[in-house]
């Protein structure tokens, strides 16, 4: 039998796999929210770990009849991958609904399973695959992640140029050419019987996809809790443009019923100055939404913007050149102006945003960022001001980068957010003026949490940079909904306090810190019922120790992030659940964020699943234990340690590299990209290697029966120096990244993509070693414990996400680096400890 | 259903309810000031014409927040001085402000 077409079947098959996860987190973020579309892949990848289950469990039943079942996978993910997406598209199923319906449990689990069969299909192949190549499973490992990697990278390049609801069709095309290259590969020349009928199939298949085709792919059903659905339902609603990318969708509305305002306006006379000018909204994945006001050169309908607290540093001064963060559709860009900002830089990461905003919707943006005082700049805002170490502002606005929405649920509880560390706020402020000020706005809650985060942020990120009293330098004003903190760099002024204070007054703003501010000034307009905001604002401001016993003791997390953490949205604290949880009346949601929660489901589902598919065949096929084939070695439980630590270490390091290039690639979804990609890839070359260190010492030909006596030469020393590599690699990485990214921060893109590659090629070839090494061990000495590694593999893999994420929020990633290098120690250590393999023959 | 509504209220003779059909967010200038605004669906925030329209000392409840999310019932007081004060009552679950085409 010829390897070669099996080979690059298995590499197409793991090109679709790998790009329908891809495609599958952009349709569920728009149907969904980003953190259940983590969650429901996270469980369907779980496919990969039952098509281990499945063929060890079938055994026997499997032999010989391999290469019929690799291609009978082929054809049928030829169907399932347009099939599963249609059947996900009619499942009723409501992530706010949980709660309150119990229904929703079932059409969750149903998503699950109509979710995972392609990953199924795709994982059984590749089984099938390594059983047919038994004597040399590198080699088809090889094809996987490098099938894998090309596939991820390819879906994500597709996205920029379909809509991702097109995708799973699109994956059928290398589906067939893998069908045909296993037809190839797999069946006898000439007079082959199954040919013909083969060829029907095959014929069949295409005839189902051209109708799926010729149907259409359903389009995606975005939940009716989401913004764009509620919008949509305005009596005028009516879509302006769309536009798709790996980044997100993005969906232009207007309605003469969508008014956003950055926070609470009801002390704005309306009898007096007007209605708000006319806008149309800018939703991003159907949920996150920026206004575009109508402006037509004229200011003046923009009097609103001085009712809202992020109108808060314009009363201190005069004519700033101003740097906006996150510009989105320009409502801060009309705040800076309608204040007489002398020039506007406004810098936002999508790059699609300004295109749309000056293209479709120019009529209504009236060439806001076309004025000759505004410059729009496509870029993040942290690795814009390091590559611009000159340039200074009076003012840096960051303003509700997030919805109020997103805010209201703790969506974003764990994605990391480096606008909000420590490190952060003293980039802002070297890029600062002398006298300027940096002014940032979010969402309140109820119970407090996020202004008082940040509110500590600015108070020691001022101590780091140098500032001696931060009291005298901070001003915090808040509405109901929103809270504007102010950063100067020089102390405030007394004209300008005195400023503060008649701006505040007259428009109904409480003022929670402004030197010199008693107490019967605090908690006036918005009354809560203690002034909060007012007394943690003082905690934080008191000595070090008194900073330090506010933090441990209140309710949240309010401690600073840092780059190391960067997780500024998590607030949760577990030992101040059944306290808080009595004094809001039972309910839990308002205290607990969404994306906390979530993640902790995904971890339970995940693992308790995984230990039922790893657990099952162990009780249920007793022909293990008699060890009929294969010796008695290699025990079940050295396998499912050494491959369940493989599997850990693996994502917890990819993880930790996702997380650490964030920043330096400018968006998570390039991060994402870069890293999976490169690893996959790099991996598979590693794994190439492998093959070649093992094939070279073995007695090579056919395997039947198990290699007895062809063991590989040094398996333990290929892994101990494979893991000892990437413990002082990822090493050095930690103590050198960070210098690194910031000196390449002012390179393009694709420069900064190209060295980060670059960087992961050495460690992911590394880690391409271990598993086949340790996987060719097993084909060798216990082959029918081949499919049910696979598994163990598979379901650690499922698992650690979660955990990386997890141990990630609690301890930094620096920790999670360790944790991974740690995990790969433990797998050398059970090989060499617990394998009790021959002795390699002397050379 | 503003119909509906007037017709029932009629029978029952509560003659000193008067409706209207249009968008609350807007209020009703005409007859105002109030002493007592009732919102019964939560916007994302207070309507400023509704604020104009509270009398000195009177009082507007309202469910403030994010469609489908935890709102907040929020309590406006009118000072003697113009100056609106707020307070939130309690969380709440309101189903979201719609607005619609003013009456023409």
């Amino acid at each position: 039998m010829n390897p070669r077409p099996l080979l690059g079947a298995v590499l197409l098959l793991s090109a679709a796999g790998l790009g329908y996860e891809v495609a599958l987190t952009r349709i569920l973020s728009i149907a969904e929210w980003h953190h259940f579309a983590y969650m429901i892949i996270s469980v369907a990848l779980l496919g990969f770990a039952a098509s281990g289950t499945a063929i060890a469990l079938l055994g026997d039943r499997v032999r010989g009849r391999e290469p019929a079942l690799f291609r009978s996978g082929a054809l049928l993910l030829m169907i399932a991958l347009p099939g599963s997406h249609a059947l996900a598209q009619v499942i009723p199923f409501e992530t706010f609904e949980l709660l309150v319906r119990p229904v929703q449990y079932a059409w969750l689990l149903l998503l699950y399973g109509v979710l995972s069969v392609p990953f199924f299909i795709v994982s059984s192949c590749i089984v099938f695959a390594f059983l047919l190549q038994r004597d040399r499973v590198a080699r088809v490992y090889f094809a996987n992640l490098l099938g894998s990697g090309l596939g991820a990278a390819a879906v994500i390049g597709l996205l920029f140029v379909a809509p991702p609801a097109r995708v799973p069709l699109f994956l059928t095309a290398p589906v067939i050419a893998a069908y045909l290259l296993a037809l190839a590969g797999t069946g006898k020349r000439g007079s082959d019987p199954a040919r013909p009928t083969a060829a029907r199939w095959l014929g069949a298949g295409i005839v189902a996809i051209g109708l799926t085709a010729w149907i259409g792919s359903p389009e995606i059903r975005v939940s009716p809790y989401k913004g764009l659905s509620y919008a949509m339902d305005l009596p005028d609603a009516r879509i302006l443009a769309t536009s798709e990318s790996p980044l997100s969708a993005l969906t232009a509305v207007s309605s003469s019923m969508i008014r956003e305002t950055p926070g609470q306006i009801s002390g704005y006379p309306m009898a007096e100055l007007g209605e708000l000018p006319e806008q149309a909204g800018l939703y991003f994945d159907a949920d996150a939404v920026t206004p575009v006001h109508r402006f037509d050169g004229s200011l003046e309908p923009f009097a609103f913007l001085d009712y809202v607290t992020p109108a808060l540093p314009y009363q201190v001064l005069d004519g700033p050149e101003t740097l906006v963060v996150g510009s989105g559709g320009g409502t801060e860009v009309l705040n800076a102006l309608y204040h007489g900002a002398s020039h506007v830089t406004a810098l936002e990461v999508d790059p699609r945003v300004l295109p749309l905003i000056e293209g479709p919707l120019g009529e209504i943006s009236g060439g806001l960022y076309a004025r000759p005082d505004v410059t729009p700049v496509v870029a993040e805002a942290r690795g814009w001001l390091e590559a611009h170490p000159d340039q200074r502002f009076d003012l840096i606005q960051i303003s509700l980068l997030d919805s109020f929405t997103a805010s209201a649920a703790g969506v974003r509880a764990l994605s990391e957010s480096y606008l909000y560390t420590l490190e952060a706020v003293e980039l802002y402020l070297a890029r600062l003026s002398p006298g300027g000020t940096l002014a940032l706005t979010r969402w309140l809650r109820t119970p407090p949490r996020d202004a008082i985060k940040m509110f500590a942020t600015l108070v020691e990120a001022a101590e780091r940079a140098g500032i001696g009293e931060p009291a005298r330098h901070l001003a915090f004003a808040r509405s109901w909904n929103t809270a504007t903190l102010l950063l100067s760099r020089a102390p405030l002024s007394g004209e300008q306090v005195r400023a503060i204070r008649a701006w505040a007054e007259e428009r109904g703003f409480d003022l929670s810190w402004l030197p010199g501010l008693g107490e019967s000034e605090v908690n006036r307009f918005t009354v809560l019922a203690e002034p909060i905001y007012w007394e943690a604002a003082s905690r934080v401001l008191a000595d070090k120790e008194g900073r330090e016993s506010f933090y441990d003791r209140y309710a949240f997390h309010v401690r600073p992030a840092t780059d190391d953490r960067p997780y500024f949205f998590r607030f949760f604290k577990w030992a101040s659940l059944p306290r808080l949880s009595d004094a809001m009346g039972g309910g839990a949601t308002s205290i607990v964020e969404w994306g906390y929660l979530v993640l902790i489901a995904t971890a339970l589902q995940a693992i308790a699943a995984a230990l039922l598919l790893v657990l099952v065949p162990l009780f249920a096929v007793s022909r293990w234990k008699r060890g009929r084939r294969g010796s008695e070695r290699l025990g079940a439980g050295p396998v499912a340690l050494y491959f369940a630590a493989l599997g850990l270490a693996y994502l917890f390091l990819e993880i930790a590299f996702i997380q650490k290039l964030m920043l330096f690639l400018s968006h998570p979804v390039y991060a994402i990209a870069v890293v999976l990609s490169a690893f996959l890839v790099f991996s598979g070359f590693g794994s190439a290697v492998a093959d070649t260190r093992m094939g070279g010492s073995r007695s090579g030909g056919s395997s039947e029966g198990g290699v007895r006596g062809a063991a590989i030469r040094r398996p333990g020393t290929l892994v101990g120096v494979s893991v000892a590599l990437i413990a002082v690699l990822v090493g050095l990485y930690v103590i050198f990244l960070p210098h690194l990214f910031s000196a390449g921060s002012g390179w393009v893109g694709p420069a900064r993509a190209l060295v980060s590659l670059v960087l992961l090629a050495p460690v992911a070839f590394l880690m391409g070693i271990p598993f086949p090494t340790g996987l060719q061990i097993v084909a060798d000495e216990r082959q029918p414990l081949v499919p049910w590694a696979w598994a163990v593999n598979g379901a650690a893999s499922v698992i650690a996400p979660p955990l990386a994420t997890l141990s990630a929020v609690h301890w930094g990633f620096t920790n999670v680096v360790g944790l991974a290098v740690g995990f790969y120690a433990a797998a050398y250590a059970v090989m060499v400890t617990l394998f009790r393999l021959p002795r390699p023959p002397h050379p | 259903m503003a119909t509906s509504a007037e017709v029932r209220l009629q029978r029952l003779g509560y003659d000193a309810v008067h409706r209207r059909h249009g968008d609350g967010y807007f209020g009703w200038p005409e007859h105002g000031p109030f002493d007592g605004i009732v919102v019964t669906a939560a916007a994302t925030h207070i309507p400023p014409p509704l604020v104009e329209q509270l009398a000195v000392g009177g009082r507007m409840v309202i469910p403030v927040g994010p469609p489908f999310r935890t709102q907040q019932l929020m309590l406006l007081e009118k000072r003697a001085d113009g100056s609106v004060t707020q307070r939130s009552i309690a969380p709440v679950a309101f189903v979201p402000f719609t607005r619609g085409e003013p009456e023409r």
